[in-house]
């Protein structure tokens, strides 16, 4: 079975005092063993909730509703992933106790007090020194040393999913780079998937075999990620990519997307995309793009009615 | 011509306490810096560099432990209370993230009176119709100014505070990562009306950014700053074909582009 | 290509703002979701307004302010006199209703001068730091030092007895634990970016402690302001039982608990009884209240 995660129209709405919020609206999408899945997007359009949902990190007043299968198997869509399934953070500082040794709190995780096997962890998460780690405080070790750290934390869970939520965001240009090479060869050496939620292009880029492009909690563009970012073909990828700075675009005005994110409260008729697109028309109001495969190769699909469809 | 800014063998250090000693911590060591009138500088380097100790030293919010920063052939350091007033005005600074750059519990109105409150003699009608003049050349309706920070986006808040700095019409304008917290497609608006408010005004900006793309993007010169010094500054154009220091080097192979 | 960013604002601004956050449609939201605190609140609202409509809420308001009927006294509750009437022939209800004017009076007064003492103190040494703070907090310590109940009584034996002295020396004893909070907070919000920014425009000093430093610091004081307003009575009704708080002819709980204790015995429970239940009814309607008031002005809480 090839297919590890299928998630199904999922949407999540959270209750506030002025209305409820609509993060997620329907988001389809499958991670396939041994991948890496970028999951793209801007602030507020639904790429970390999606999977803190299934985790089950989402407050009590969250009405999560779709379905997902893991492995195959149907599971619940409020935390049964969590049992198959590690989180790593954006900020790693946050996700540790500030009272406990790195040793301790991996003690806690891994249900083992055994020195060696603790430090094994550290080690396969790329720390240097695993045996003074085990006994620094995280105030003590460096942004890098943290997430490494937390990444050993995911490890001693042993799971067959990891997901990444914007990991390298908060860290340096330069540990940037060897958390993410440590990610790619966590999935070589020990067959793990790994779904990588960033906002960051070049991240997505460098790391992912496939990505999803969110817009609104919707998906709006999936394939292999070299197609996707050289063959933009939903409008929103297109901008988003021209919105990058670039070496060949110095000294020229960069493509802002004119308009706001649309409220999470408002109902959207038609595509999320429509009132932002240089390309709507009326049809876009009417109803929501189904996702179509475009381009040249099967596997590459966007929720637009304006693109060529594969032959 | 003289520099604007003229930094010398500037020193910052604090005083911290760790395992029961007081230890002082150089944060910048001796920095030598100048920057040109009408230039776009961008000083990146990784946390902890310095750069926005930097910034914060020109600025006023830092206090030096030694050397000299010159605007425009005044001495900063030490100056009396009105040099500094009068160089409040023709030196200001924006954040990082815009939505924590201003006050929660006032409105965006109130937040723009005060500059000019504080440094011009108008009264209240004349200040209050300057507040939307501001909010219309970037681009914001009059309405903007009875909203609180939180009911912004943004890019909307980016241009309340890019307003309030400009409302004094200063000379020399330090961005501390102000798109960093920014999605990319605001930072792209945001972006391009920064190069369009310095060729209307005759601006100097000096970028403090750790994003390498986006100092190409904007930059004249570029200076790497690492552990408290400058250890490369050069144009734009040469740094990137042709880093001379290996911590730019290393810099440059790390960073990564669409 | 110019963008129309201001079209669509993130919400839109409200007429009517009690805090910048609530309005009267997220208030009912808040009933739903706190239904005991929102009890509590009604419970307040029917002290306030019983204690400002006193006069007009009894037959009898002339002996809520002294006046005595002794050929009355001690009738148990009846017809006439819904709570009966105590040693001197008054009626306890006009007395309970009065004595809630005390407590109001009390409860106000003792929080707002404990207030603005307290930010006053904890705003200055906050923001300067270094001696400024030191002096200012090692003042804070000696009242600390004294347990608060011990420090209003020893003020109120200093000063007499009466309503102005209990408001005095309940305040003194309760501004330092607002000097501290005040403090903390202040300390952190010193370093936060907004605060730098206006360093940075040139806002003087005075102008950005009163308009952006105390502003962001009051939370956690209005929630210590809430349950004080309880604790207040409480403390007051205290104060009285030891015969140091408003004389009489004075309308006071804490009196009716003293007078009224002797007569329990021999069962005559109303006078001390009613004037009991209303304190506790009170000061816990003000502790549950204080709960909602952090609701309402901490976004966090409300998990945004």
């Amino acid at each position: 079975m090839t297919t590890l995660l299928e998630v199904d129209d999922l949407h999540v709405t959270f209750a506030t005092p002025t209305g409820a919020v609509r993060a997620v609206r329907g988001v389809t999408l499958d991670v396939d063993r041994g991948e890496i899945l970028g999951v793209v997007g801007e602030s507020g359009c639904g790429k970390s909730v999606t999977f803190r949902a299934l985790l089950g990190l989402t407050p009590a007043s969250a009405s999560v509703t779709g379905t997902a299968r893991f492995d195959g198997q149907p599971i619940d869509t409020d935390g049964a992933l969590c049992a198959h399934a590690a989180l790593i953070y954006q900020n790693p500082g946050a996700a540790l106790n500030p009272v406990f040794t790195i040793g301790q709190q991996l003690a806690m995780v891994a249900g083992t007090k055994d020195r060696a096997v603790l430090a094994a962890l550290l080690t396969q998460a790329s720390l240097a020194d695993p045996e003074r780690t085990l006994d620094s405080y995280p105030h003590e070790l460096s942004g890098g040393m943290r997430q490494r750290a937390v990444i050993a934390f995911a490890l001693a869970q042993k799971p067959s999913l990891l997901v990444a939520d914007e990991p390298t965001t908060a860290l340096d240009v330069t540990t940037q780079a060897q958390v993410l090479d440590l990610i790619a060869s966590l999935r070589n050496e020990h067959d793990l998937t790994v779904v990588l939620v960033s906002h960051d292009l070049a991240v997505i880029g460098r790391l992912c075999d496939r990505v999803a492009v969110l817009y609104c909690g919707r998906v709006v563009e999936l394939g292999q990620t070299e197609q996707v970012l050289s063959d933009p073909q939903h409008p929103y990828t297109r901008a988003l990519l021209q919105s990058t700075p670039r070496p060949d675009l110095v000294g020229h005005d960069l493509a802002a997307i004119p308009g706001l994110v649309p409220d999470g409260r408002s109902e959207i008729v038609g595509c999320s995309f429509a009132p932002r697109c240089a390309q709507a028309s009326k049809e876009c109001e009417t109803a929501e793009p189904a996702m179509r495969s475009v381009g040249d190769t099967a596997d590459h699909r966007a929720a637009c009615i304006h693109v060529a469809v594969a032959p | 011509m003289n520099p604007l800014v003229e930094v010398r063998d500037l020193q910052v250090a604090y005083r911290t306490r760790q395992d029961g000693r007081t230890r002082s911590v150089r944060v910048i060591d001796g920095l030598d810096l100048d920057v040109h009138e009408g230039e776009t500088l961008a000083v990146v380097g990784e946390s902890g560099s310095g750069k926005s100790t930097l910034a914060g030293s020109i600025v006023g919010l830092v206090r030096p432990t030694g050397g000299s920063i010159r605007f425009v052939g005044t001495e900063l350091l030490g100056a009396k209370r009105d040099v500094r007033k009068t160089m409040q005005r023709q030196i200001q600074l924006v954040f990082q993230n815009p939505l924590l750059s201003l006050s929660p519990r006032r409105r965006v109105g109130f937040l723009l009176d005060e500059p000019l409150r504080v440094h011009t003699g108008l009264d209240g009608d004349a200040r209050r119709a300057r507040s939307i003049e501001l909010v219309e050349q970037f681009e914001l309706s009059a309405a903007i100014l009875d909203r609180f920070p939180h009911e912004l986006s943004g890019g909307q808040a980016q241009r309340v505070v890019l307003a309030r700095a400009l409302a004094l019409e200063p000379r020399l304008m330090l961005f501390d990562e102000p798109t960093s917290a920014l999605d990319v497609s605001v930072q792209a608006g945001v972006l391009n009306l920064l190069q369009r408010l310095k060729s209307e005004r005759y601006l100097t900006y000096v970028f403090i950014t750790h994003d390498l793309a986006v100092a190409r993007h904007l930059a004249d010169r570029i200076a790497v700053m690492r552990a408290g010094e400058v250890v490369e500054l050069a144009t734009a154009a040469e740094l990137f074909t042709n880093p001379e220091h290996e911590y730019t080097r290393a810099l440059l192979a790390s960073s990564l582009s669409v | 290509m110019s963008s129309t960013m201001d079209e669509r604002v993130v919400q839109p601004a409200r007429r009517f703002r009690l805090l910048p956050t609530m309005t009267p449609g997220s208030a009912v939201w808040y009933y739903r979701r706190n239904w005991l605190g929102m009890a509590a609140a009604t419970l307040i609202g029917l002290f306030i307004l019983a204690a400002i409509l006193a006069p007009w809420l009894t037959p009898f308001a002339d002996q809520g302010r002294g006046a005595t009927n002794l050929p009355n006294r001690l009738q148990s509750p009846n017809g006439t006199h819904w709570f009966g009437t105590d040693d001197l022939g008054r009626d306890v209800m006009a007395r309970l209703l009065f004595g809630a004017r005390t407590a109001l009076t009390i409860a106000i007064g003792v929080v707002v001068i404990a207030v603005i003492i307290g930010v006053a103190v904890g705003a200055v040494a906050g923001y300067f730091g270094r001696w400024v703070d030191e002096i200012l907090m090692r003042i804070t310590d000696v009242f600390l030092a004294f347990p608060p109940l011990l420090l209003a009584v020893i003020v109120a034996a200093a000063l007499g007895a009466s309503l102005r002295n209990t408001i005095i020396a309940i305040a003194i004893s309760w501004w330092p634990w607002y000097a501290r909070q005040v403090r903390a907070q202040v300390l952190s919000l010193r370093e936060r970016p907004f605060i730098q920014a206006e360093q940075v425009i040139g806002v003087p000093t005075h102008r950005i402690i009163a308009q952006h430093i105390v502003p962001n610091a009051m939370s956690p004081v209005w929630v210590q302001a809430a349950s004080d307003l309880g604790a207040s009575v409480l403390t007051a009704a205290g104060l009285s039982f030891v015969g140091l708080g408003p004389r009489p002819p004075t309308a006071d709980w804490g009196v009716m608990i003293a007078d009224g204790r002797q007569f329990v015995l021999s069962g005559q429970w109303w006078i001390a009884g009613f004037a009991g239940i209303a304190i506790t009814l009170v000061a816990l309607a003000f502790n549950l209240m204080g709960d909602v008031v952090r609701d309402v002005t901490d976004p966090k809480s409300r998990g945004e």
